[in-house]
């Protein structure tokens, strides 16, 4: 059904379209103009009121009818007073997809899209994350699938403001990678809220929950769990650099007390020697002053509750198999590892996680330098982590690098993608945003923040600002080298996703579950 | 003040009137008794007509002009059509003036043209046009019986084939009205009818007054001023076989109700609209037959008009 007509516009700006009245578009819809055997894709990126009658004498009707309660008629109204969309070109269909070089005619048909349009999709990717979303509304017919391929190891970005869905999407999406072959992944997860609980869906709710290896500090209250307990024997100076703040010499003391002690060097600080034991095997080389201060704040990152153990680190000997080989074999085997850090405090959580993509990073390029046909059978890897500026922000990377940073920036060559999760991205610093090449946005009201993502994108979604501001919860732009237009999705929800997973793997049909 | 000498000129201290003026009709001495408000039940559909013209062509001794008569037709609830027609007049003065009227594929038509040669070439244009609305308003009353038309001028014919026409329209079964949107009637003293009776009518809400004139033949005349959210009356003229006025200024007071010109007939609007030629099109045209004449001699005779504008070409960026 035509809705429009073309009434201007250029190929480096925006179309003009003049809409019929009652066409119900909203900006973010997705529009077809067929002209010349070409079709164009677009999107309404804005829309204005606008009318054959000069302003003044709207404003003087307007105003007659405040002032003096003068009635307002107006005929031929549809004709004099109607919406204008303006809208970006996608990408235009020439038997292939080509990028907007040219603009279609005056008055051009304007169309609403229909499943039809969107065939080219289904065979984009393997990961559904939603279907194809007009405006407010969605076209449940077109299910957007992510290429896992490309899109894990080149990292994401999930951006919204709180509520907006974003640690849906994240559970939407590993539900995919979940049954797709040749991935793993590691969630760092602050608020227990990916593996699921009686009262709330999670990723052990799904059918293929044998993949997921869940390790918590509750371990003894959830069922199929592993105990997250890390030695501190099994911790080198390194996994503290860049996570917490230390002074040069606190750097050095640790390097020196890793020197002498070994992998006791924690217990050494902490637990078993005195400081001016300590001070003495140093050879009187760091001051009683950092010893004192590195104690202290080791002590206080460690969370230990008794002085030698607490909930999840421990300076004891450990029995058994350390905690990070045990996430690198799960993580090797193509398993979905979610670490719950949820009752740590915000040092410890950057340790724990920290340590654990360290390993994980270390791992996978020892792996490729020195075994390169095992590392081409190794899964790759995405590491998702929540409040991404604790350890990307402009602030946390003042005290150095870390991991985080070290993957967002090299991970690729190693097959190691990150899925960076935040609320304000604006506090990333631009190069590491612009190394995440698929960005999810859900919504995001600050300007600073919006313009940050928009500035950062594969694609150019400048006009897309306004639509940004306006996304409802589990409304998504999704952007990305490996699709072909920045596209807007609403995302599935996970529970809906959950309820139809388990329903096929009973082999009934979804809709008669429950009758 | 000194500028109050002036007015004084025109008000002569005397601020009464007591009757319009005219050539034609005996008048009856103006009175607040002859105002009416306007009621009445809104029924049936209302056709306007308008003309308009551009001469494209200037060489002097001819020009070439075009026309087009816009219509529209709406019922009270929507516009139900609007179409124009363009035309071609090529006036030719050879002592005498040579006319011919060409439809827009340049096929000359066969019109009833009265003699000319009074006016100057430039004026016999908007005559053809005149001709042209009246044939056009003949076309809506011999396809429709019991329909309002209007007329955005006189209902007076200003020569034998326009008064012919006429007379063919006044015998069908609809009403036409001729509705100005200016005035220069006067009263015996000095003042603008319209504006005299304006101010007699003080805060009113929509009104009409009748009578101005004793036996009127053919063509009634009101003043009307047909929205309470005007500030103006208007001339309106009406013929035809509608025994009842107040269903006509009903019928003509909603459709003035447009809230951007309200007192204004809204189809007139339309039909001004949809019959206008306006700059760009003029230009087009303006060019178009330039291109064709560069190829004949005739060219030189359009240089003998248009050094006005080549001078402005070249004194002032355009």
């Amino acid at each position: 059904m035509v809705i429009g007509r073309i009434i201007g516009g250029s190929v480096g700006d925006k179309l003009i379209i003049r809409l019929k009245n009652e066409s119900n578009v909203d900006v973010g819809d997705l529009l077809i103009i067929e002209d010349k055997g070409l079709k164009f894709y677009v999107k309404v990126i804005n829309k204005s009121i606008a009318s054959l009658v000069p302003g003044q004498f709207i404003e003087e009707i307007a105003g007659q009818n405040l002032e003096y309660d003068e009635s307002i008629n107006l005929f031929d109204e549809k004709e004099r007073f109607y919406q204008i969309a303006f809208a970006k070109i996608l990408t235009i269909d020439k038997n292939r997809f080509v990028p907007p070089r040219t603009i279609p005619s005056f008055f051009a048909k304007v169309s609403k899209v229909s499943s039809d349009d969107f065939k080219f999709l289904e065979k984009k990717g393997e990961i559904e994350i939603g279907c194809l979303r007009l405006g407010t509304e969605s076209l449940k017919s077109v299910k957007i699938k992510l290429p896992a391929k490309d899109l894990v190891s080149h990292h994401m970005l999930v951006t919204a403001a709180t509520g907006k869905g974003k640690s849906n999407f994240v559970r939407v999406f590993i539900r995919g990678l979940l049954k797709t072959e040749g991935f793993a992944s590691l969630i760092i997860d602050p608020h227990a809220e990916y593996y699921g609980s009686k009262g709330m869906k999670g990723l052990s709710h799904l059918p293929d929950r044998n993949k997921i290896y869940y390790f918590t500090p509750r371990w003894q209250e959830v069922m199929g769990s592993y105990e997250l307990k890390i030695f501190a024997e099994d911790l080198k100076p390194a996994d503290f650099h860049g996570i917490i703040e230390l002074s040069d010499a606190q750097k050095e003391a640790m390097d020196a007390l890793y020197k002498v002690y070994g992998e006791v060097w924690i217990r050494a600080l902490l637990v078993d020697e005195s400081i001016n034991n300590i001070y003495d095997k140093l050879s009187k080389n760091v001051s009683f002053a950092t010893l004192y201060a590195l104690r202290r704040r080791i002590g206080y990152t460690l969370e230990l509750e008794d002085g030698e153990s607490g909930l999840v680190f421990d300076t004891r000997k450990r029995e058994g198999t350390s905690i990070f080989e045990k996430i690198r074999q799960a993580v090797k085997d193509g398993k979905t590892v979610i670490i719950d850090t949820s009752l740590l405090g915000s040092e410890a959580e950057k340790l724990t996680s920290a340590g654990i993509a360290r390993r994980q990073f270390n791992f996978y390029r020892r792996t490729k330098q020195l075994n390169p046909d095992a590392f081409d059978n190794l899964p790759e890897l995405l590491i998702v982590f929540e409040e991404a500026p604790r350890v990307l922000g402009v602030d946390a990377l003042r005290h150095g690098t870390n991991v985080f940073e070290k993957i967002a920036r090299e991970g690729r060559k190693f097959h190691i993608g990150i899925c960076a999760i935040t609320q304000m991205p604006s506090l990333i610093p631009k190069e590491i945003l612009s190394q995440m090449n698929t960005k999810v946005i859900l919504g995001i009201p600050a300007p600073m923040d919006r313009n940050a993502v928009i500035e950062s994108s594969a694609q150019n979604i400048s006009d897309e600002s306004v639509e940004i501001q306006m996304l409802d919860k589990g409304e998504a732009i999704v952007t990305s080298p490996f699709i072909d237009f920045p596209l807007p999705v609403k995302v599935s929800f996970f529970d809906d996703l959950v309820r139809e997973d388990n329903s096929y793997k009973r082999g009934g049909n979804p809709e008669l579950v429950g009758l | 003040m000194n500028a109050d000498k002036i007015l004084k000129k025109i008000i002569n201290n005397n601020v009464g009137a007591e009757a319009a003026i005219s050539m034609k009709w005996k008048s009856i001495p103006l009175s607040a008794k002859h105002f009416s408000p306007i009621e009445g039940k809104v029924e049936g559909n209302v056709c306007a007509v308008d003309g308009g013209s551009a001469v494209v062509a200037d060489g002097g001794a001819w020009i070439i002009s075009k026309l087009r008569v816009g219509v529209v037709e709406y019922n009270p609830e929507r516009k139900v059509k609007e179409y124009s027609q363009d035309f071609f007049a090529i006036i030719v003065n050879k002592g005498v003036y040579e006319v011919s009227v060409f439809d827009k594929e340049y096929n000359e038509l066969i019109v009833d043209l009265p003699d000319f040669n009074q006016l100057e070439i430039d004026e016999v244009p908007a005559k053809i046009m005149k001709i042209l609305e009246w044939r056009a308003c003949l076309n809506l009353c011999n396809e429709r019986d019991n329909c309002f038309i209007l007329m955005d001028s006189s209902l007076e014919g200003d020569n034998s084939v326009e008064e012919n026409i006429i007379e063919k329209v006044w015998k069908t079964s609809n009403v036409v009205v001729g509705f100005y949107k200016t005035s220069r009637m006067m009263t015996n003293n000095g003042r603008s009818l319209l504006g005299f009776v304006n101010s007699m009518a003080g805060k009113n809400s929509a009104w009409y007054y009748y009578p101005l004139f004793e036996d009127e033949v053919f063509v009634k005349t009101f003043i009307a001023k047909l929205s309470t959210y005007s500030k103006y009356c208007h001339k309106v003229q009406l013929f035809g076989k509608e025994e009842n006025i107040s269903r006509v200024f009903g019928l003509l007071a909603f459709f003035a109700g447009d809230s951007q010109v309200p007192g204004y007939h809204y189809p007139l609007v339309k039909a001004d609209k949809v019959a206008r030629i306006n700059h760009f099109e003029k230009r087009d045209e303006n060019n178009k037959w330039l291109r064709l004449l560069k190829k004949t001699d005739l060219f030189h005779d359009v240089q003998s008009q248009n050094f006005h504008s080549e001078l402005d070409k070249g004194m002032y960026r355009q």
